[in-house]
């Protein structure tokens, strides 16, 4: 099926738009995209190997990308090298900023630089998005409606005021996410090795709800009904061959809100769940 | 490749199990005939919904209920040899009570006619749902669509998990949940999630699927493989769980291997050495 909504992207004609101004440091780099049809959702795909993504849904029919490159920070200063003594510096300044529409799927790149970029997009209310960062930067989401797809390497993901599905994760950042509303009989992820998760459901949700830390603690306002496992526990009976008798139960805590529903999951390793209660 | 041709294909294009050189002539068809393109996307959307349909599966209720009208029949029919002569003193019986006045005869008969159009759909309403629970080969009908039900679950776990939404392949992993004895088919399609899905929430999720499996030969070795293979800490510490809790003593020499590697995350080493501890 990807190979489809590839097909009919190369039809369409691939609207490429490539940017790599030399602009100054304090300019940022704008791009304006229009869809290919504005009354379908957009999909947005951003990947950044440096610096942070921020989204924001706003009343409008175009992808607003801009970009920008990172002020030198104290760390990025280089140490005083003999072979550059009496030499200015010159900074070859671009985001390599690359934008790409193709059938309603907007793609978002920058180029190899080490300086961190900024990228900000401004979206539909109703857009998908598939967003990943990897080092000094946050992934921000807010007021958006769709498919959230969001992962970050040693940042922290943040959605606040989003509706519909979120997979998230973070290696050694925090997972905050704040839903208005979910999508029902859709299941949702909420991982990370190092950082705390910070999910706010709308009270009504029905979800089957598996919790799982190894070294934190759990959190909520909800009234979780717990072992709701769906799974049976597994009987291991050793006692013929004079062993012993040992039900395991999965180190994951089941429960089910409002009665359960899909599974939504939450698994982080050295941090603490937290489940809160939202408006409705 | 005309339309028709094209058309024939659809389905097996849908589910991606055409070959490469099939494939390539209906994605260049689908490139230049809009209403083939219109086509396969409404057949994906009618996809997408039946993945929601629940399973139905004949009640034992249905088949004792065809059980009793047939042996009722079959008595039926034995009483009717039986009373073959008294039929004559029934019908002079009938005769007694038939009105000699032609508009009460017409009365009669308007009156069965209303009983007639009112109790028909029931009867025959009735008669279809027992014939659907299967004739003689009641079981065999049973099995066979026992196993149809379960090759749809197949098919809609695999069509799923080549999604490209995230939260898509999500749900095709928690469909597999439902499986009891998935064919190869499915259970490589997770093995090859868990390896190379771009989102770790989704491997994450492969775990706990194949977690049930992990008796299978291909699925014990799929996950062993993988172990070292990972991107991710945290689909590695999961793994590593998952080896402790069947107490798979073949994982000791993969943990050992693992523990080699000095660029290890620190939160998977202490877990590596915490499995040794406990499978040794």
């Amino acid at each position: 099926m990807k190979r489809l909504k590839q097909s009919i992207g190369i039809i369409g004609g691939a609207f490429l738009l490539g940017v790599a101004a030399l602009g100054q440091e304090t300019q940022a780099d704008r791009v304006s995209v229009p869809l290919r049809d504005s009354s379908r959702p957009a999909r947005v795909k951003a990947n950044l190997m440096t610096g942070g993504i921020t989204v924001k849904g706003y009343d409008g029919k175009e992808v607003v990308v801009e970009a920008q490159l990172r002020k030198h920070g104290s760390d990025d200063e280089e140490k005083p090298d003999k072979k550059v003594e009496g030499l200015k510096r010159i900074d070859i300044l671009t985001t390599g900023l690359t934008v790409e529409e193709e059938d309603n799927v907007v793609s978002v790149s920058t180029g190899p630089t080490h300086r961190a970029v900024d990228i900000v997009i401004q979206v539909p209310f109703k857009t998908s998005l598939k967003l990943g960062c990897m080092n000094d930067g946050d992934v921000m989401v807010e007021k958006v409606e769709g498919e959230i797809e969001a992962s970050n390497l040693n940042g922290g993901v943040t959605l606040t005021n989003v509706s519909g599905v979120v997979v998230a994760h973070s290696l050694n950042g925090e997972v905050n996410v704040n839903l208005e509303q979910v999508t029902p009989d859709k299941p949702m992820s909420f991982s990370t090795l190092n950082g705390d998760i910070d999910v706010t459901l709308p009270s009504d949700t029905k979800a089957t709800v598996k919790m799982e830390t190894q070294n934190g603690s759990i959190y909520s306002d909800f009234e979780i009904q717990m072992n709701a496992s769906p799974r049976e526990p597994k009987v291991e009976d050793g006692r013929k061959g004079g062993g012993k008798f040992r039900v395991v139960i999965e180190k994951a805590r089941f429960g089910s809100i409002n009665g359960g529903g899909p599974e939504f999951r939450f698994k982080t390793v050295n941090g603490n769940i937290h489940i809160r209660k939202g408006k409705q | 490749m005309n339309c028709d041709q094209v058309k024939e294909l659809f389905a097996d294009y849908l589910v991606g199990s055409l070959d490469e050189s099939a494939r390539a002539e209906v994605d260049s068809h689908l490139a230049g005939c809009a209403s083939c393109r219109d086509e396969t996307r409404s057949l994906q959307t009618v996809w997408a919904k039946l993945a929601s349909l629940p399973q139905e599966v004949p009640g034992p209720a249905l088949d004792a209920r065809f059980h009793a009208m047939l042996k009722a029949y079959r008595q039926g029919m034995k009483q009717a040899d039986r009373d073959a002569s008294p039929r004559v003193t029934l019908s002079d019986w009938l005769a007694r009570w038939w009105p000699r006045q032609p508009a009460l005869q017409f009365a009669v008969a308007v009156l069965l006619f209303a009983l007639g159009l009112l109790l028909g759909p029931a009867f025959t309403q009735r008669g279809r749902n027992h014939t659907a629970g299967g004739g003689g080969t009641n079981d065999r009908a049973l099995t066979r669509l026992r196993e149809e039900v379960s090759s749809m679950k197949e098919m809609i776990t695999l069509a799923l998990l080549q999604q490209s939404s995230a939260s898509e392949r999500l749900r095709g992993v928690h469909w597999s949940y439902q499986l009891e004895q998935p064919d190869r088919e499915v259970l490589s399609a997770l093995l090859r999630a868990l390896d190379s899905d771009p989102n770790v929430n989704v491997r994450l999720a492969t775990v706990d699927a194949l977690q049930q499996f992990a008796r299978n030969a291909q699925v014990k070795q799929g996950l062993l493989d993988s172990l070292p293979r990972q991107q991710s800490p945290l689909v590695q510490i999961e793994l590593i769980n998952l080896m402790v809790e069947l107490k798979e003593k073949e994982s000791v020499p993969v943990l050992k291997a693992l523990l080699q590697n000095s660029e290890l995350n620190n939160s998977v080493r202490e877990r590596a050495e915490w499995g040794l501890q406990k499978l040794g």
